[in-house]
């Protein structure tokens, strides 16, 4: 079969057993695509309004894109979409792992999961035969006891004791691959569902086979050749942000008091390198590699990411890599995420510290950290509050001004008041703190440009820019890490000091007018190679002006979701830590945020309260 | 005393991870380095940001920006993750 799409998703009750095999019969493939569009379609389409993420109704969609299964580079990846029980509104989390190539191939672009097994259960798919099985063996176990339980053959997605305990940031697990973000691991285990394992012969073919290989090795050998995607990114992993962030004075250090530590270094990917690194290595088809393997002592394991090492390490005051390697080895076991893992210990700590909360935690100190996380998992003694977040915990002790989080979701490990871009595209997140469905901060404090990262000028332009693109690649379910190869490999070669450079950051920084037309226009060429896979791969004939349509009608769709679930615009803000305190002497402002919000919603066509226009969501063809 | 962080490349040519120096601006401080490591080295190693507490050295009056003893200037090259 030709074409990047089967046309097809699988219906699945756990409460009744019922199978079905749906076609998508109004707009979701046509005009969503796949992925992340996808998922909050049929998110939408497949709940009533004001749904609790725990209920047996609501529904938790694995989607996959036109490409996956295809070899072009970092397309094999899945999108989780559900409620999430941080934010109250939409949950989406991105994996690679063997899962999505696998989903694809027993047939289907989507799984959809509604109801609640009376018992714990382990779905099983291979191509049209579907089955439930008793999980009560794998029950209580741990994500890679869980994964070893499970044949080989088939890809998998499972969650650990923490997403059988409900905690509000428990994750999805494929092979060391993890779907980290908002909890999407509590609501799969609110359904009693502990795993699923899917495998196929239904192979999709390129559509256009000849144009499609030349760009798939076109397009390999360039990102091989770029300094991010074949430079840094495969020599030390993610971890190369450490000494970037730790010199912008943005790392977390201590719950965000500051901006980096003296001992941070210790915890960079260039120390990794030098030190533990056994092996590199990456999800199907992509010659980036930017994951560790680690040695540690007797054995090796996965070496952790940079946001583990920023809220796991730093923010804790943990500066051993090693024992960061094994707290986040913890947090995937457990099935935790350990971006909030991590944010909400350190909340955790300062709330001990000011005498709110009665704790052994403190900072460094590796072994209460470890209890704690076993506690949060299990739900047991002070675990039990730390399972539910930050903004429950503020709520429960105080400190609501330096609990970090975003509409309920934790921050990551940057902190805006040294890029300013970066903190407005938290506060509008759809999925609440996060810095992956826009990465501004690239733009500004730790790419080869940086746009004044303290000025609010030209942010809210860029931010929207950003955050629309990063909607349509993750349609496609490709890596976001493939935007970073945008930029042009000549500007790396600029030295930062120069005049030309200079001059050339103070222009970007007055773009705002230039980016607003370009928002504006519905480009009919292809420039990029996400739109040229889609043709070539895929069958459809996809324009640039098409991928950026795309990623805003998604974004807003999105948008509109939250709205429908009572997610109020107001929401759309940052802690008073980051809107009202500075980090240093040459940074002693928060995150100018009021004014580039007015101007965000402006130039998306959205009300001064935040609310998208309705001629706004008619040029989109959203359907609400 | 400011102290002086280097990226990666530079700290092992320095043989050390910081610096610390009694200079009082940027400049004195980078010309501290440049002796240390030869005009040879520093023509690729100075191409790099410089930050004095975060902020880019422009900003500050670049390398006649004065330098406190609480001070940290740091020398970063691009990255890029998530
Ligand atoms: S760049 Fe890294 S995260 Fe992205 S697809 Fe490749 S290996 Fe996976």
């Amino acid at each position: 079969m030709a074409g990047g799409s089967h046309n097809r998703y699988l219906d699945v009750d756990l409460g009744t057993g019922a199978v079905r095999v749906r076609s998508f019969e109004r707009d979701e493939l046509e005009r969503y695509l796949g992925g992340r569009g996808l998922g909050v379609r049929l998110l939408y389409d497949h709940t009533d309004p004001g749904l609790d993420p725990y209920d047996p109704r609501m529904v938790l969609v694995f989607a996959v894109g036109p490409l996956t299964g295809s070899a072009a580079p970092q397309s094999n990846r899945f999108s989780v979409t559900t409620k999430s029980p941080l934010t109250g509104g939409l949950a989406d989390s991105h994996c690679g792992g063997s899962f999505a190539t696998k989903l694809k191939r027993a047939g289907y672009d989507a799984l959809l999961i509604r109801g609640r097994s009376p018992r714990p259960v382990l779905l099983e798919i291979e191509d049209e035969r579907v089955e439930l099985k008793d999980a009560g063996h794998l029950w209580g176990q741990g994500t890679t006891q869980t994964q070893g339980a499970l044949p080989n053959r088939f890809g998998k997605a499972v969650i650990g004791p923490a997403g059988e305990h409900l905690v509000r940031f428990a994750c999805i697990v494929s092979d060391a691959r993890v779907a980290g973000r908002g909890g999407v691991g509590a609501v799969m285990g609110s359904k009693q569902l502990k795993a699923i394992v899917v495998d196929g012969t239904h192979k999709l073919e390129p559509a256009r086979p000849e144009a499609y290989k030349e760009l798939q090795k076109s397009i390999t050998k360039y990102l091989l050749a770029h300094p991010m995607t074949g430079g840094v990114l495969p020599e030390l992993g993610t971890a190369n942000l450490v000494m970037t962030t730790a010199g912008r004075n943005i790392i977390p250090t201590r719950n965000f008091q500051a901006g980096r530590d003296l001992r941070t270094p210790q915890l960079s990917g260039e120390k990794m390198r030098d030190e533990l690194l056994a092996k590199r290595e990456g999800c199907l088809h992509c010659p980036v590699r930017c994951g560790r393997l680690v040695k540690l002592q007797e054995r090796v394991t996965k070496g952790p990411e940079f946001e583990t090492i920023g809220l796991l390490g730093n923010n804790l005051g943990v500066f051993d890599m090693p024992d960061v390697v094994r707290l986040g080895e913890l947090c995937d076991d457990l099935g935790l995420d350990t971006i909030s893992m991590g944010n909400t210990l350190g909340f955790a700590t300062e709330l001990t510290e000011r005498g709110l909360l009665s704790s052994e935690l403190a900072w460094g100190d590796v072994a209460a950290y470890r209890a704690a996380i076993e506690r949060t998992a299990l739900r047991e003694g002070l675990g039990d509050e730390l399972a539910e977040g930050t903004r429950r915990l503020a709520a429960l002790h105080g400190g609501a001004d330096y609990a970090i989080q975003v509409k309920g979701m934790e921050l990551p490990a940057y902190d805006p008041r040294g890029c300013v871009g970066q903190g407005l595209e938290y506060a509008t997140c759809n999925r609440g703190g996060c810095h992956i469905r826009g990465s501004t901060m690239f733009l500004e404090a730790t790419g080869p440009v940086s746009i004044d990262p303290h000025s609010p000028l030209a942010k809210p332009e860029l931010v929207i820019l950003q955050q629309n693109l990063n909607a349509a690649v993750s349609s496609l379910v490709m890596c976001w890490f493939s935007a970073y190869a945008m930029i042009p490999p000549p500007l790396f070669r600029m030295d930062p000091n120069s005049l030309a450079y200079r001059l050339l950051m103070q222009a970007m920084l007055h773009s705002g007018p230039i980016v607003r037309v370009v928002l504006g226009l519905k480009a009919p060429t292809k420039l990029l190679w996400f739109e040229k896979f889609v043709t070539t791969y895929a069958g459809r004939d996809f324009s640039m002006g098409d991928l950026t349509e795309l990623g805003e009608r998604v974004f807003n769709l999105e948008r509109m979701y939250n709205l429908r679930e009572g997610l109020p615009p107001s929401a759309d803000t940052l802690p008073a830590r980051l809107l009202q305190e500075g980090t240093s002497r040459s940074s002693p402002a928060g995150v100018p945020l009021a004014g580039m919000l007015s101007a965000y919603y402006h130039v998306r066509g959205w009300d001064a309260q935040g609310v998208p226009r309705a001629r706004t969501l008619q040029r989109l063809g959203v359907r609400t | 005393m400011p102290i002086l962080v280097p990226h990666a490349r530079l700290a092992a040519l320095l043989g050390e991870t910081s610096v610390r120096s009694a200079a009082a601006t940027l400049g004195e401080l980078l010309a501290e380095v440049e002796r240390r490591v030869g005009p040879q080295d520093w023509a690729w190693a100075r191409k790099a940001t410089l930050l004095v507490n975060g902020r880019a050295a422009h900003h500050l009056g670049g390398l006649r920006a004065r330098l406190e003893p609480e001070d940290q200037v740091w020398m970063v090259l691009p990255s890029a993750g998530g």
